[in-house]
């Protein structure tokens, strides 16, 4: 078991309040990588310069738009926006309570159960740590010129209550913030 | 009154079935071997009807069961027990269509097929086609998030879906859009098998005709060599439209049906077809010609009705198969691309071991394989025999790292292959996740997501880092 | 799909085949239009079948099993195969005992009305769609002779159309026999389910086309000629006229399979923009799709696709008469798409289709024969 991963647990377990930031989590590197596959596997503390520059090797690159390659990808799929999510394939996370969470997987097509890989797309270190994320990569001559994401508020108030109730899902003591 | 009686006088005629006559035809759906009666079908005309009978079952406490075309084949629109069913058949309405942004609002019970029929006139198509596209509607396409012989390049419904309007469980309208900021419901809806709400718009992207198309027939001798030019397609840097596969039961069955002249001798057929622009699709060609160049049979569509001929046969090699044998159960289980010759090399010696037959038509590009296991449900033991080997299937996929279900759902059929791929705690949050959106647990309740004690009982728990969670719940 | 205990070994096969994939709702007039599963072909092989494993069975059902056209467009959708309209068939039998006796008796006019040349005549006269045009020719030099099937309302309703396939056949060196009217094909009482008068009929017709000296037996409507392919299935094998059947069907012809192959060169074609449609039993019955837009491409008519060409018109041989309302909604759905290119004329290829169509067209409706015949 990976010793980082489970100081962390602890850390969660252990906290009342936490404001979820890359360099606590200290927790990079490339898991795995099939270019056959079209798949990366990253931990949520590797750079995008990193990740980009490895796929560079297989003429492969991400098919979403990123403006600061210096960030982690973990902070990028936390603030991210449609583009990002349609390229998830799956997500390892901490919750609120500290248990390890495996959703999605390494494969493009996945329906069992409900897409909490792309539900947490966005949720802004709010719900969960981000451990670790799993990525459709794409041959560099198909990706065309990519454009910032247009992102707005949904003003619903239902929209808001259960945006708040699936907060509590994940985060039951309400300690990310 | 009863909650029939409540419902027929709510609504005028032709609008609720309550006989047992009449209500029979909807006790099942694509996969025939779950059938339960419902107390009733409502078909309502409109949104305000949907929301009427919302409100009737939520006060009576009875579960909804959302059915589109009744083509799913997890039985996610199976109904339940003393269940409604909601039949949304007759909201078949295109209702905009915005060329300029490449989008169209459209009813629920519009057939995935029909959106592209709308739309063909100004060059636009809706990319996700499920083999069944003819007939299952865009409501059952985003509650199973449907994939189709398009996506490897074009992606699954989730990644063709603009926005949704749905009802929740309370008849509250919530709208979402892609474009929304913060968590991504959207994309959560997409795949929630009617558990969450009922869907009563989508918007979806449209995508532009390519502007030039080519399909390679390739035959092989071997399924493995088959499987591996699937690899070597990608390998080589190139997203085909569509790479699909059939062996030779599904060849034959397709054949017998289509007419399409597929070799009839190949033991594997790929289906590769190359969109874009003419210099590039002209270039891969050439690249995929020579990657399949060990093929026996190898053939390049020479006009766009050979092209549309050669999907044709593929489209139809599920039903096909029908005439091979009265049953089928198909499997769903999606492995990493790089696996699929050892996948298929093992479902042909578990074919042996349980002595049934299994037709083999998937999509190979995205490593979705389709077996299809044939038998009689007629024969004591064969529908029990067959299930088991789906089981032992969907297993392998997991431990290939792979998943259960590619695109069809697990609706009620693969609810204890669920408590294989995810653990107690994992569940939970599915769980708790449906609590968010239906507190009283009455939409499609019981499917897609198994109650942890079934699969305590199962036995398939995952053990967890050395702890089994919750010891107090009883094992057998 | 898995059956319980259906004694009906023909109808237990074919819902065998049925793999409930619901492939055939989309392609189906009626569902289309009511978007109830039940007046869908998977819908109406679940009553049938739940009928057979001697579930309660009502008139309930009985209406939406006499909603079904029989179009068969189901049957070229099915990739299984299903016979549906052989098991809905097997189905009506059933259901015709449930059936209040009201409207028995009202099938039971209707049909006596049209396949009884006294009763139908002087009325049919007064709604008559065409006249004969043009003078009768006689073959110059003969090459053969062929039956041509006249048919129970087509020579009153529209004489011209055998007129003028006798003209076509004439030029083409064909000398013509012509069928008396008593001998109908018998479809009308099949459609209503009276499948022992349509036997009777049957076999009469079978005896007296077997002593005619003709090379071919050739229908211009596309719906008796399915029903006289059809004869073979109506015997059992050690019938003495399954043989016989069997030797009428080899011999009989569409007028389109007949003209196919011929050199039509010599014929004086009528020029007007047409639109052709096609008639179901010739699509998706006799299974010739597209030969009729063939042979009219090849003669230098224009022709545009048209939308839901695969849909029934509505008229279904007596199911104008039972079901108007849903035989008038198709109608006009048919229409609009048929007008879409704004045509001159409508071509089709049944005299059914033909009478029904021009009922609210506002352009003539004509067979596609008396195009060639100018
Ligand atoms: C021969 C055959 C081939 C197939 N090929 C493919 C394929 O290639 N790819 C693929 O992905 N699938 C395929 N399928 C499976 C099936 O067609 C899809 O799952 C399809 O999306 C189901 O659509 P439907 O309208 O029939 O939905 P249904 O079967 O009626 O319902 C499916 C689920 O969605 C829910 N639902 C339906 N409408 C709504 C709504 N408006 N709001 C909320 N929930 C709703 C239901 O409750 C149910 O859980 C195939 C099926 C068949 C029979
Ligand atoms: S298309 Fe054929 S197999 Fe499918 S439901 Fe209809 S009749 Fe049955
Ligand atoms: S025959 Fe025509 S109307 Fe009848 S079920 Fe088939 S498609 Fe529908």
């Amino acid at each position: 078991m990976d010793s980082r991963l489970q100081q962390l647990q602890i850390l969660v377990k252990e906290s009342s309040s936490l404001h979820i930031k890359s360099t606590l989590l200290d927790y990079s590197g490339i898991v795995e990588y099939y270019a056959e596959d079209l798949v990366i596997s990253v931990k949520a503390g590797t750079s995008i310069a990193q990740i980009k520059k490895q796929l560079k090797i297989n003429n492969q690159a991400l098919s979403f738009y990123t403006d600061n390659e210096d960030i982690s990808i973990g902070a990028a799929y936390a603030q991210g926006a449609q583009d990002l999510s349609d390229c998830v394939l799956g997500v390892k996370i901490i919750d609120g309570t500290g248990t390890y969470l495996n959703f999605g997987g390494q494969v493009m097509k996945n329906v069992a159960g409900y897409d909490v890989a792309r539900l947490l797309v966005g949720s802004k270190g709010k719900l969960a740590l981000i451990m670790q994320i799993s990525f459709k990569v794409m041959p560099a001559t198909y990706i065309n010129q990519l454009t910032p994401p247009i992102k707005r508020k949904n003003n619903s108030v239902l929209h808001q209550q259960i945006e708040k109730k699936l907060k509590q899902v994940f985060d039951p003591r309400g300690i990310f913030n | 009154m009863t909650i029939v009686n409540q419902l027929s006088r709510a609504f005028p005629k032709g609008i609720v079935l309550t006989s047992k006559e009449n209500t029979r035809p909807f006790e099942c759906d694509g996969l025939s071997v779950y059938r339960q009666k419902p107390l009733a079908v409502v078909l309502p005309d409109d949104i305000v009807q949907i929301k009427q009978v919302l409100k009737i079952c939520k006060i009576n406490k009875i579960p909804v069961v959302t059915r589109g075309a009744g083509t799913g084949l997890s039985g996610g629109a199976t109904p339940l027990e003393k269940s409604i069913v909601l039949g949304l058949s007759k909201l078949n309405k295109v209702k905009l269509i915005d060329v300029e942004n490449q989008l169209a609002v459209v009813e629920p019970g519009v057939r995935n097929i029909a959106i592209s029929e709308a739309v063909a006139q100004y060059g636009l198509y809706y990319a996700p086609d499920p083999s069944s596209q003819i007939a299952c509607t865009i409501g059952g396409n985003v509650s199973e998030n449907s994939g189709g012989v398009h996506c490897l390049k074009y992606g699954l419904t989730v990644h063709n879906v603009e926005a949704i309007r749905m009802l929740t469980i309370d008849g509250d309208e919530l709208i979402l859009s892609c474009q929304d900021d913060g968590l991504g419901l959207l994309a959560l809806m997409n795949g929630s098998e009617g558990l969450l709400g009922v869907i009563t718009e989508v918007t979806v992207k449209l995508t532009p005709n390519p502007a030039f198309v080519k399909m390679v027939m390739a035959g092989f001798d071997s399924v493995r060599d088959c499987a591996n030019a699937v690899t070597n397609i990608i390998k080589a840097g190139i997203i085909p439209a569509g790479l699909e596969m059939m062996d030779s039961f599904a060849i034959k069955a397709a054949e017998g049906f289509a007419k399409v002249g597929y070799p009839l001798d190949a033991k594997a057929l790929l289906l590769c077809e190359l969109d874009g622009i003419q210099t590039q699709v002209q270039l891969e060609l050439d690249n995929v010609l020579k990657i399949l160049s060990g093929a026996s049979t190898l053939k390049v569509s020479e006009s766009e009705e050979e092209r549309l001929n050669f999907w044709k046969g593929r489209k139809s090699a599920f039903s096909a198969v029908g005439t091979l044998s009265p049953d089928y159960y198909c499997m769903d289980g999606t492995i990493p691309r790089r696996h699929l010759a050892d996948m298929l090399e093992k479902i042909h010696k578990l074919s042996k071991k349980y002595k049934l037959r299994v037709a083999n038509v998937f999509h190979a590009g995205d490593g979705n394989l389709h077996p299809l296991i044939l038998y009689d449900a007629n024969v004591t033991g064969e529908l029990e025999r067959t299930e088991e080997f789906g089981t032992e299937i969907l297993k392998l996929s997991v431990d290939m790292g792979g998943t259960i279900t590619g695109e069809h759902g697990v609706g009620v059929e693969k609810l204890n292959a669920m408590c294989h791929q995810f653990n107690t705690q994992e569940l939970e949050i599915f769980h708790k996740i449906k609590h968010v959106f239906d507190e009283n647990s009455l939409l499609n309740p019981g499917k897609a997501v198994p109650e942890l004690h079934r699969c305590a009982e199962l036995g398939a728990m995952h053990v967890h880092r050395g702890e089994l969670p919750y010891p107090e719940l009883e094992r057998f | 799909m898995q059956t319980i205990k259906i004694s009906n070994m023909e109808a237990n096969n074919i819902i065998r085949k049925c793999v409930h994939c619901g492939f055939c709702l989309a392609t189906c007039p009626t569902y289309q239009l009511l978007g109830n599963e039940l007046d869908s072909p998977r819908g109406r092989i679940y009553l049938i079948k739940s009928a057979l494993e001697n579930h309660h069975f009502s008139k309930q059902s009985i209406i939406h099993l006499d909603r079904c056209l029989t179009c068969k467009s189901c049957e070229t959708t099915c990739p299984s195969g299903v016979e549906y309209v052989q098991l809905v068939n097997i189905g009506r039998k059933l259901v015709e005992q449930k059936r209040p006796l009201w409207q028995k008796v009202y099938r039971y006019c209707i049909r006596q009305f049209l396949t009884t040349p006294i009763f139908f005549n002087p009325i049919g006269f007064i709604f008559r769609h065409s006249q004969i045009k043009g003078k009768s020719i006689k073959p110059i030099i003969k090459i053969g002779t062929v039956l041509l099937l006249g048919g129970c309302v087509q020579p009153i309703l529209a004489p011209n159309i055998n007129h003028s396939i006798k003209n076509i056949l004439a030029k083409l060196g064909y000398e013509t026999i012509e069928t008396p009217q008593k001998q109908c094909c018998g479809a009308i009482d099949q459609h209503l389910s009276v499948n022992h008068d349509a036997l009777i009929q049957i076999k009469k017709n079978i005896d007296a086309w077997f002593k005619v000296k003709a090379e071919m037996i050739i229908v211009s409507a596309s719906g008796c000629g399915l029903m006289i392919k059809d004869y073979v299935s109506m015997f059992e094998r050690l019938d003495p006229y399954y043989q016989k059947a069997q030797h009428i069907v080899n011999k009989t012809k569409d007028i389109a399979e007949f003209l196919a192959d011929k050199n039509l060169n010599q014929l004086n074609l009528e020029r007007v923009n047409i639109i052709y449609h096609e008639p179901c039993t010739l699509q998706h019955g006799q299974q010739l799709g597209g030969l009729v837009s063939s042979i009219l491409n090849s003669l230098g008519y224009q022709q545009t696709p048209v939308v839901d060409s695969h849909l029934c018109c509505g008229s279904a041989g007596t199911y104008s008469i039972f079901q108007p309302k849903l035989s008038k909604q198709l109608r006009t759905n048919k229409l609009k798409y048929l007008q879409i290119a704004k045509p001159q004329m409508i071509v089709t290829a049944n005299i059914g289709c033909l009478i029904h169509l021009q009922k609210e067209a506002k352009i003539p409706v004509k067979h596609w024969v008396e195009l060639l015949d100018n």
